[in-house]
């Protein structure tokens, strides 16, 4: 919530705002059907922090950029991450390529990056950043997921990069099949991208490909478990404890059934029959 | 109902865990179809006591001096549908190797709430290296990095501390609410590229700082065993005797334990 002042510009008083909200309310009831059904709606709780709503905010806006770095020696398994994920709808950026492909058509940006070939054999990363900026916000809604590849290399190119276009939501690190990570190739006190991301919870290794793996790495998961006992077996004993010290949300089925059934039935005419599973589900 | 529920929640953004009980299916195929909506289930967790047990607990719920027959009748009943559906449950989920853990707590010998929780912790709570340096060695670069090596998570806590102050959090107002300056020795001061001389535990209220550590943990973590904690267990810095009597060691290896998990390893830089 954010606070005004009365003295504020912004600052409106409660009769007026309840007046806004209501008519907010009234015109929105026919407009939020058409709107669910026709197009992408999508609807953000605001009944938190201002930061907290404009997390959810971009999360539905701001497009899905991922790095994926060769990793563990794993040069197979790199290119077979990039394969499934272009088959998912993801664009594969080699940055490398593209350059070339800019200075080859000689577009605005690529006679940049040529004029500065002449003064200097490196392209800054803020050059690079400019050219996927205008790919990576390209306006077409559909084309919202993308994969950089040969950039970022430094830890200045992640900075320059999530400043000047987008978050990079995460590096996928391959590896190999063994319980550890082999990162004997690089010293234990060189901070680099992996460390950097791996401080920021965003370096996700996979030791294989498979989307259901991918979309957990994301953290698109439900996470669950399931809890079976029978009568004083302990189970409700157990149940509440993880939700007192796991913070587990309980899904008892056989009340939903019961409160479902509760409902559908009134005081003096009670629901007599059974409430079909699919219901519940 | 529950789907949409599920489904509702997903795009929050809080981090929701559920847990399923008391289904209503008829077969386990059944459940298994419904729940594979959600991708695999991290675990399965089975409550089991043994039958002299399960017949106290009804003597003492129904007040009775023993199990009559047709009670008797009745238990034998739920504990064989229980076997069968512990047995369904179990091969189902198999195929997924360790991806879907299978956790069996036995309740017969759990005398008491504490115990039981201390089973369940120990079950589900990851295990602690906390990392104590000398302000000299920088090691935030060589826990990074270990853990990228060993798949775990690593936590500064006065990083977390930092980051929540900066960011104007809820947990960061909170900890404001309730800091309390402390003298910490000149070693501490040197070299500080992260402020720990600022935003040290040692100035907040030690369970704040358990409970918010807790929840950042929880946050990042995904399949990780283990926790590198760094940052904590230092009142030693402290300049004054006084503030360092009041924080003690074992205090904060004990609420560590109680919160976060076991601690597992002690490192000394």
């Amino acid at each position: 919530m954010i606070d005004l002042g009365e003295s504020d510009a912004r600052y409106v008083s409660s009769s007026i705002l309840s007046k806004m909200i209501k008519e907010y309310h009234d015109k929105a009831k026919d407009l939020l059907p058409f709107l669910k059904k026709e197009t992408n709606f999508q609807e953000i709780s605001n009944d938190q922090t201002i930061e907290k709503t404009m997390d959810e905010v971009y999360r539905h806006v701001e497009p899905i950029v991922i790095n994926v770095r060769s990793g563990d020696n794993q040069e197979t398994l790199c290119n077979s991450i990039v394969t499934n994920l272009q088959e998912e709808g993801f664009l594969n950026l080699d940055v490398e390529q593209l350059r070339e492909c800019e200075m080859k058509r000689k577009t605005l940006i690529g006679l940049e990056m040529i004029q500065h070939l002449h003064r200097d054999k490196n392209i800054p990363a803020s050059m690079v950043v400019k050219m996927l900026n205008k790919i990576v916000y390209n306006g077409q809604e559909s084309i919202n997921k993308f994969i950089l590849s040969n950039f970022p290399k430094q830890i200045d190119q992640v900075k320059e990069f999530e400043l000047n276009c987008s978050k990079l939501a995460a590096i996928l690190y391959p590896t190999g099949q063994g319980s550890t990570v082999d990162i004997s190739s690089r010293e234990l006190q060189n901070f680099n991208i992996e460390s950097l991301f791996q401080k920021q919870s965003r370096l996700k290794t996979m030791n294989q490909w498979s989307s259901q793996l991918f979309q957990e790495k994301l953290g698109n998961k439900v996470e669950y478990g399931v809890a079976c006992g029978q009568p004083n077996s302990g189970i409700v004993d157990l149940v509440k404890l993880m939700v007192e010290n796991q913070g587990y949300t309980v899904l008892d089925m056989a009340k939903c059934q019961e409160q479902l059934k509760a409902s559908m039935g009134t005081e003096e005419e009670p629901f007599e029959g059974e409430v079909p599973v699919a219901n519940v589900e | 109902m529950l789907e949409k529920m599920i489904n509702d929640s997903k795009g929050s953004g809080q981090r929701m865990k559920y847990l399923f009980s008391n289904y209503i299916h008829k077969t386990e195929e059944e459940l298994t179809a419904f729940l594979d909506k959600f991708g695999m289930p991290e675990f399965l967790l089975f409550a089991q006591a043994e039958e002299k047990t399960v017949k106290e607990r009804w003597c003492k719920a129904n007040e009775a001096e023993e199990v009559p027959e047709d009670a008797l009748e009745n238990i034998k009943a739920e504990t064989a549908a229980f076997n069968a559906k512990k047995v369904g449950l179990t091969q189902h989920y198999d195929q997924f190797g360790d991806r879907v853990a299978n956790l069996c707590v036995n309740t017969t010998n759990a005398s008491s709430v504490e115990s039981m929780t201390k089973d369940l912790n120990n079950k589900f709570n990851p295990k602690v290296i906390l990392v104590n340096h000398e302000k000299s060695l920088h090691v935030d670069t060589a826990c990074a990095n270990l853990a990228i090596k060993y798949n775990m998570v690593y936590i500064s806590a006065y990083q977390v501390i930092k980051e929540n102050i900066q960011n104007k959090t809820e947990w960061g107002k909170k900890l404001l609410a309730c800091k309390s300056t402390k003298g910490v020795s000149a070693a501490i001061q040197g070299r500080d590229e992260f402020n720990e001389a600022e935003y040290s535990a040692v100035h907040f209220d030690l369970n704040l700082v358990m409970q918010l550590l807790k929840e950042t943990l929880g946050q990042k973590r995904t399949n990780q065993k283990f926790v590198i904690l760094e940052g904590l267990c230092n009142s030693m810095k402290l300049e004054n005797s006084d503030d360092q009597l009041e924080l003690r060691y074992m205090d904060e290896l004990f609420a560590i334990e109680a919160i976060i998990g076991e601690v597992a390893a002690v490192i000394g830089l």
